[in-house]
């Protein structure tokens, strides 16, 4: 069979952001589908969105009550949405109420009104809602052959009569075997939903679709005024073009720095600066966006710890002009911190932003302020969403400098708490030492993937036009636990002199 | 007139049955009716049947002769008054004007608009 004899299906959008992307395009037109989940988790509301999206005149939809939530009850609480339309009602949605059949009559009665109602309406769109309690009659007449054979009859009349359907129902994940509904389904779309702590966890998984590929996993979402919202784990950058990373060096601003770097950071690079509080890791921040901006370069910040507007004030203290590229769309300022956010919406927030602004630089401020913003359950898959974030960002040619505060100790100097560092191409490290009865700031370069960098430690001051970096650390002996001791001056030359032999400066 | 006002009531439970079943429909006017009785001691003898429909209506319709008992000309439209209130307020004034006009497909364009423009109960 050539390629020209296959049926083409055409993808109905789902009207749910981020599901057609999850689904990989929208949904099989005239699909027999399931969406299955406890209570509240959004079914009714999903099934809306689709009728909506999807529903004409020529085309309308029917949407089938049974037993579950009251119609009245229902218009009233959708009618709440933004997607909700009222001008459509009975033009191209028609509800009908199924409930008194299931209860008096058999199935199929149930399927013959049905099939009335269809053939009256010729509708694009089918919903029945809840079908869980027409299974649920079926079982307690003991007739579960005669289930499986109303279900049979009811995709096959449907898809004959080139609707899309959806069966709506509250099922378990343990009932999904040997259930004759999810056998002839074509699509099962499970919404799952739990309390963890004080935080509601919502996740939707496509467990089937014939036809298609989908995004298979978990995919985190949102139930606003404006409906379900889906965070798909591809952050809908999967099949953009990718550009070769480090075809150019990025100046973060200052020139010592750049140097110490090898030139400056390569371009689509992840660099992480690791420090203690206070020890000058947004400022860094701030000048490398400020360059950025100077030189042309769109930028993102996302913030988790500080109001933009006490960020760009911080930024204008310094000499730092954020407020006119704020206002013309080469600077974004997201402050992230509302709390439940699940990692994979943060990073929708800051991938639309980086997308919006076409940022070649993002500033994270900080790791720690994002890992924080996350609702308890979703910590755990912090580092994946940080991993898959990076990755897609970097691949489209965004630099990254992300902050990571670092819990201060005088004995070891790890890079951060986080054990992230295998997520960055370069890594800062900024650290306190104790010398001469001050408390100094010191920095080193630990990492420049695939280029070379200083391996100096140097000091550095943070002054009101920024950062000063100073000379090398020289005489002395365990900087990098904080509390060096000088090294004895005859020590002191001959360690110059063997570095003076490997041509050190 | 108070015939007329019944018929109302029996075109809305066909719109209304086929959208929120036999029981909500029912619901809604035995509630509608509790309301109504309140004002009007006409509709003391008054029921809802179990499909809907309305029993005891000797008190508020006219008689074969034409004529009403006294008082029975304002229970009909005060049944259906609190009927559509009682929708206005579970659906808001919008849809339950579309669910409405669905009892009346042949009404000519615009017939719902005047009383369209009211605003919602709270």
């Amino acid at each position: 069979m050539s390629a020209f004899d296959k049926v083409v299906i055409r993808k109905l959008p789902t009207g749910v952001p981020g599901l057609d992307e999850v689904l990989g395009g929208g949904l099989p037109e005239f699909s027999f589908n399931i969406i299955a989940g406890s209570p509240g988790c959004g079914k009714t509301t999903l099934a809306h969105q689709f009728m909506f999206a999807n529903a004409t005149p020529e085309k309308p939809a029917i949407y089938f009550t049974v037993l579950g939530e009251p119609a009245i009850k229902m218009l009233r609480y959708q009618q709440q949405y933004s997607f909700f339309d009222q001008s459509r009602l009975n033009s191209a949605i028609r509800f009908v109420n199924l409930s008194e059949l299931v209860l008096e009559k058999d199935l199929d009665a149930v399927l013959a009104r049905m099939i009335q109602e269809v053939e009256a309406v010729g509708p694009g769109i089918v919903i029945v809602d809840s079908f869980r309690t027409v299974a649920r009659k079926s079982r307690a007449d003991g007739g579960e052959v005669e289930l499986q054979s109303f279900i049979q009859r009811l995709a096959l009349h449907l898809t004959s009569w080139q609707a899309t359907t959806f069966l709506i129902g509250e099922y378990t994940e343990g009932e999904l075997r040997d259930n004759p509904v999810f056998t002839v389904a074509d699509g099962l779309l499970w919404l799952h939903q739990a309390v963890d702590r004080n935080s509601i966890v919502r996740k939707l998984q496509v467990v089937k679709l014939r036809g298609q590929g989908s995004v298979p996993g978990l995919h985190t979402f949102r139930i606003s005024s404006d409906g379900l919202q889906v965070f798909p784990r591809t952050f809908g950058l999967d099949r953009k073009y990718s550009e070769p990373k480090g075809t150019h060096l990025l100046s973060i601003g200052i020139p010592e720095l750049d140097a110490m770097l090898g030139g400056g950071i390569p371009s689509g690079h992840s660099l992480l600066v690791a420090g203690p509080s206070g020890a000058g890791k947004s400022i860094l921040g701030r000048q490398f966006i400020a360059e950025g901006l100077r030189r042309g370069e769109p930028g993102v910040v996302a913030m988790f710890e500080e109001l933009p507007d006490e960020y760009v004030a911080a930024a204008k203290r310094m000499g730092m002009d954020f407020e006119t590229p704020r206002k013309d769309g080469s600077l974004e300022i997201l402050y992230l911190r509302p709390l439940d956010l699940s990692g994979d919406e943060t990073v929708h927030e800051v991938v639309a932003a980086v997308n919006r602004t076409k940022a070649k630089r993002l500033v994270i401020d900080s790791l720690v302020g994002f890992e924080m913003a996350l609702a308890p359950d979703y910590r755990t898959d912090f580092r994946e969403s940080l991993y898959r974030m990076i990755s897609a960002l970097t691949r489209l040619g965004v630099t990254i400098v992300s902050t990571v505060e670092v819990e201060e100790s005088f004995v070891s100097m790890g890079l951060s708490n986080f054990t992230i560092s295998f997520l960055t191409d370069c890594i800062i490290r900024m650290r306190y030492v104790s010398i001469d009865g001050q408390l100094r700031r010191m920095m080193m370069v630990v990492k420049v993937r695939g280029g070379r960098h200083s391996i100096d430690l140097r000091e550095f001051e943070i002054t009101p036009s920024g950062f000063v970096i100073g000379e090398r650390l020289r005489g002395y002996r365990a900087l990098t636990s904080g509390i060096p001791e000088p090294l004895d001056q005859g020590l002191a030359s001959i360690a110059r002199a063997l570095s003076e032999r490997r041509g050190g400066p | 007139m108070c015939v007329h006002a019944v018929q109302v009531c029996d075109r809305l439970r066909g719109a209304l049955t086929t959208f929120a079943g036999t029981a909500g429909f029912r619901a809604l006017l035995s509630r509608a009716l509790v309301l109504a009785k309140a004002e009007s001691t006409v509709l003391a003898s008054v029921q809802v049947r179990e499909d809907g429909t309305l029993a005891g209506l000797d008190t508020i319709v006219e008689g074969k002769d034409g004529s009403l008992p006294p008082g029975g000309g304002e229970g009909a439209p005060l049944l259906v008054s609190h009927l559509l209130d009682l929708l206005i307020a579970l659906i808001g004034r919008s849809l339950t004007m579309r669910l409405v006009g669905d009892a009346w497909p042949d009404a000519p364009a615009g017939t719902w608009n005047s009383v369209n423009e009211g605003t919602d109960k709270p």
